[in-house]
């Protein structure tokens, strides 16, 4: 067992930090959010550096990396500008969809914009009446001659109105199984018929989010993802990995609550001594840094398995489930240790702590994640 | 046009621990690329780009520049190839032996038009080496250059940064050059060329194979401490913002600079 | 080192030069100075050099550094053991240069040295300003450079004449063409003679918080520094704005740090300013264990306290 990064992976780490002190600087991390603005200019940066390219193969302008140096980048912009980690996560699932399952033309047109700085492509999946049960979605798509005609409407579709594609999951009322009755296709999101009602939102400002109503919007059918029903396995494939790289995200943004709350504790003096010398701080502290030890190796032991290309069934979901709650508990606790300080709309500890909220309901509630983990763990007791 | 770029590796300035009794200790620090001389790297890089050649960087030192990471370090922002002279000897060595070191290597290596150099060293910063070595090799040897650019007669058109003044000078080559830390910021490195550093040629050369093993030490390291401190009054003042405020003024007023 | 040799002294800054040969008198020897124009002629007669070495037939166009060549052939024909050079850009080029020529290590940016037994020994900075190293030269000709303002001259004895002695202009063998000279515009601050200084650091938090401290400085009638990163890392302000170790160094009578954290590479600007104040939010910052007067507390609230507390005085 060796937990030591390699040379390489240490020195993207640095560079990456050095390229976000630079071009994601905490005063535009928070003004981006005062603005609710999508970080356009940072993600810019992050493509002309090579971030974006990482895990794309060669031929689309990618550079190869695993999933542990994936998981690396997540952390880094995650504990820096956790914005960027939160869409750079959203894109790996679009991403390997259509690197998996897309046509050389898909392929060449959306993984070389993405690498270039495109936003990533949208994930539209969740409807008004079908959240955690996806299967139960109602958008159609009717096939006529060449094209398709999809009408529907999709919910929480985050970044849809700043991505140039959405990737819709459609229904086939035809098919009884809703799971083998599912397609997925690449929508360009300047089709006529597409209409996006913003929605506010608690946290995740600078990562908008959208209501898409999708009326009569005709494509060319040559724009299906995969099999025709098929979308359902599909996307299936890639939900481990989107859910590993939030996790990495929530991992960096915890790191980054504690730093604040640590040197916090250390310089803020009441009763004529540092807050940190009093017990119940210290207590506070210690285990905020279990926590974040914890999450470290669980996310990278999951990374690890992917990368043997061992099966991470139910190990992906425990490892979702304990990092969304343990890295709300840690910025919750910093914003404790911060006082009246944290609440304030100046502080990024407040920033963090609506933000992070929402790991315990998107990319798959808590809930989902034990729904996912106990079956396999009872069948694997039972053997 | 080939370029040697010379850069010291040394330990972080940024590491440096200093005693209760005022000694100085780098053994916990991190040895890294000294970051004055970064921007002589990119300004290297950068000329080859444009002019086609490749990008020789020279470090000596004693072993713990032999660093595999800080070779891709440098490596993955754009050199061509890195030659490491290790000596124990070079740790604490005078400006003198390094540039006869250094001037040793560039002559070796044969075939090359400009030695730069950064503005001074991260631990040292005596700003010396770098024309010592042009001065050994007899060649056209300027510093603070803060602009290189290549003429229509192959020539160097230099800009170069004095305390009052700017100087726009023209140079032949072979020439050595020390710039300044402003002349360009050093690039970060994209994953693709941190993974084609580990494949780009490294060579190690020792003081005998340069026929520098003997050369005598012109200086005599007798301490390193830290620097005396000023003696202050240390007063903690306490109070609201407001009470803390009038009460400094207070302070200065008696002090009488205000 | 014979007590019959002499020391030379070289700079192209004339004020440089006589602070030189001031320094030189340490030497209690007779005290020569290279010099290339009839005023620098005077001034370093008029400080008391007791020989003046004036470089004749100087080809236009010539740059102040190409007197190396006759400044090395004077070196090596008067066997002069000592040479002092003043470091500026330039002065720094000729000292490497001649160094390299006489195989030996310029000692530079001497604070201060001493002459025992023969040898001389110095003491200057390394690592940004957090050390000093006392080294001894070993060569049997020692080349120093020394900085503005570290030496004082002698007091000038106007009408002093020094036997001058006419050198020929050696021409370099190497030369670069000179094609243009432009003067920098002139700093909008001169922070070694500013009376009081105040310094933002990385406690700032935006580039337009920086009107609060302007204002401050302008109740206090100071001029506005700051620590590197604001100025080479953001940007925020001027390069000789900042203070420390490749920037200013300060005498003024008040310092107040705002948001300094008090690294070395910063403090070692400071320690010339005769009353030095901080406010940091951090109780332990390495500040406060070099200050006079000290408040641990948010600068953003004691700014404007203080702000209003100057008006209403």
């Amino acid at each position: 067992m060796d937990f030591r990064w390699s040379e390489e992976q240490e020195l993207l780490v640095q560079n990456l930090e050095e390229l976000l002190h630079k071009e994601a600087p905490e005063s535009l991390m928070a003004e981006l959010d005062g603005k609710k603005e999508f970080p356009y200019k940072p993600w810019q940066a992050l493509a002309d550096h090579g971030i974006l390219a990482l895990g794309i193969p060669e031929e689309y302008g990618g550079v190869p990396a695993d999933i542990q140096t994936l998981t690396l980048v997540c952390e880094t912009l995650g504990e820096h500008a956790l914005p960027l980690g939160i869409i750079y996560s959203l894109g790996i699932i679009t991403i390997r969809d259509i690197l998996q399952f897309g046509s050389e033309e898909i392929k060449r047109e959306v993984l070389g914009g993405f690498v270039q700085g495109d936003p990533p492509v949208a994930l539209g999946i969740t409807e008004p009446q079908a959240g955690s049960d996806a299967a139960a979605m109602k958008t159609t798509a009717t096939l006529d001659g060449e094209d398709v005609i999809f009408n529907g409407q999709k919910m929480y579709c985050t970044l849809s109105h700043q991505a140039r594609y959405i990737l819709l999951m459609t229904r086939d009322a035809q098919v009884e199984n809703p799971y083998q009755g599912i397609s997925m296709w690449l929508l360009p999101t300047d089709t006529p018929g597409l209409r996006f009602n913003y929605l506010n939102k608690v946290g995740w400002w600078t990562v908008p989010t959208y209501e898409v109503f999708i009326e009569n919007v005709r494509m060319p059918r040559k724009n299906l993802v995969g099999g025709m029903n098929r979308g359902w396995q599909q996307l299936m494939a890639n939900f481990e990995i989107e859910r590993l790289a939030l996790c990495a995200a929530s991992l960096g943004a915890a790191k980054a609550a504690y730093q604040d709350a640590a040197a916090y504790a250390n310089q803020r003096v009441q009763f004529g001594k540092p807050i940190g010398s009093y017990q119940a701080v210290q207590h506070m502290i210690t285990d905020m840094a279990v926590h974040i030890e914890n999450m470290q190796n669980y996310i990278y032991k999951v990374a690890w398995m992917m990368d043997q290309n061992l099966p991470v069934r139910y190990e992906h979901a425990m490892c979702k489930l304990y990092v969304a709650r343990a890295s709300f508990e840690v910025i919750d606790t910093a914003m404790q240790i911060l006082g009246g300080l944290g609440y304030m709309m100046e502080h990024r500890v407040q920033r963090l702590w609506r933000d992070i909220r929402l790991m315990r309901i998107g990319g798959g509630s808590d809930e989902i994640m034990y729904n996912i983990a106990a079956p396999q763990l009872l069948k694997k007791a039972s053997r | 046009m080939n370029i040697i770029v010379c850069l010291k590796i040394t330990p972080d300035p940024e590491d440096l621990e200093v005693g209760r009794d005022g000694s100085i200790s780098t053994e916990r620090a991190e040895w890294t690329i000294g970051g004055f001389d970064l921007p002589a790297l990119e300004a290297g890089v950068r000329l080859v780009e444009a002019h086609g050649g490749k990008v020789i960087v020279l470090c000596a030192g004693p072993a713990e520049i032999n660093n595999s990471k800080i070779k891709k370090d440098i490596l993955s922002r754009g050199a061509d190839e890195l030659y490491t002279i290790v000596d124990e000897s070079l740790r604490h060595a005078g400006t003198a032996r390094t540039a006869a070191v250094l001037a040793a290597a560039v002559q070796k290596l044969g075939e090359v038009d400009l030695v730069l150099s950064g503005e001074g060293s991260a631990d040292l910063y005596f700003q010396q080496t770098g024309v010592q070595v042009g001065e050994r090799l007899g060649w056209m040897t300027i510093n603070a250059v803060s602009q290189i650019e290549v003429g229509a007669n192959g020539a160097l058109a230099i800009q170069r940064t004095l305390e009052q003044e700017i100087e726009l000078l023209e140079a032949a080559l072979p020439a050595a050059i020390a710039v300044t830390s402003d002349i360009h910021e050093p690039r970060l490195a994209s994953m693709r060329e941190i993974l084609k550093a580990g494949r780009k040629p490294t060579f190690e050369w020792s003081l005998a194979e340069l026929g520098v093993a003997d050369l005598p030490e012109t200086i005599d390291i007798l301490k390193v401490e830290a620097p005396p401190r000023v003696a202050r009054k240390q007063v903690m003042i306490e109070g609201s913002p407001e009470e803390a405020a009038k009460a400094l003024l207070s302070h200065l007023r008696k002090e009488g600079v205000l | 080192m014979s007590d019959a040799s002499q020391t030379l002294v070289y700079s192209e800054d004339e004020n440089l030069l006589c602070e030189l040969i001031g320094a030189a008198g340490a030497f209690h020897r007779p005290v020569a100075a290279l010099v290339t124009s009839p005023s620098a002629e005077q001034r370093a007669a008029e400080a008391g050099a007791n020989l003046v070495y004036r470089v004749e037939h100087i080809p236009a166009g010539t740059l102040s550094e190409d007197v190396l060549p006759t400044l090395a052939k004077l070196v090596h024909d008067s066997l002069f053991d000592v040479v002092l050079i003043g470091s500026t850009v330039r002065g720094r080029l000729v000292a490497g240069r001649l160094a390299a020529r006489l195989n030996t290590t310029a000692l530079t940016d001497v604070k201060s040295f001493t002459l025992e037994s023969g040898s001389i020994t110095i003491r200057h900075m390394i690592f940004g300003g957090g050390a000093e190293r006392v080294e001894r030269s070993l060569s049997p000709a020692v080349i120093l450079t020394i900085g503005a303002g570290m030496f004082d001259a002698p007091p000038a004895q106007p009408g002093r004449k020094a036997e001058t002695t006419p050198l020929e202009f050696v021409p370099p063998e190497k030369q670069a063409v000179l094609r243009e000279r432009k003067a920098l515009p002139p700093a909008s601050v001169n922070l070694a003679v500013a009376k009081r200084v105040v310094c933002p650091g990385r406690g700032i938090a935006k580039q337009e918080d920086l009107a609060m401290v302007n204002d401050l400085a302008r109740a206090l009638g100071a001029e506005v520094a700051c620590t590197r990163p604001l100025s080479e890392g953001l940007g925020w302000l001027p390069r000789e704005r900042y203070i420390g170790i490749s920037g200013a160094n300060i005498k003024s009578d008040l310092y107040l740090g705002l948001g300094v954290s008090g690294q070395v590479q910063h403090t070692v600007g400071i320690s010339g300013s005769r009353i030095v104040v901080a406010v940091n939010r951090d109780a332990n910052a390495p500040i406060f264990e070099q200050v006079d007067y000290g408040i641990a507390a948010d600068l953003y609230a004691v700014v404007p306290a203080l702000i209003q507390a100057l008006r209403e005085h």
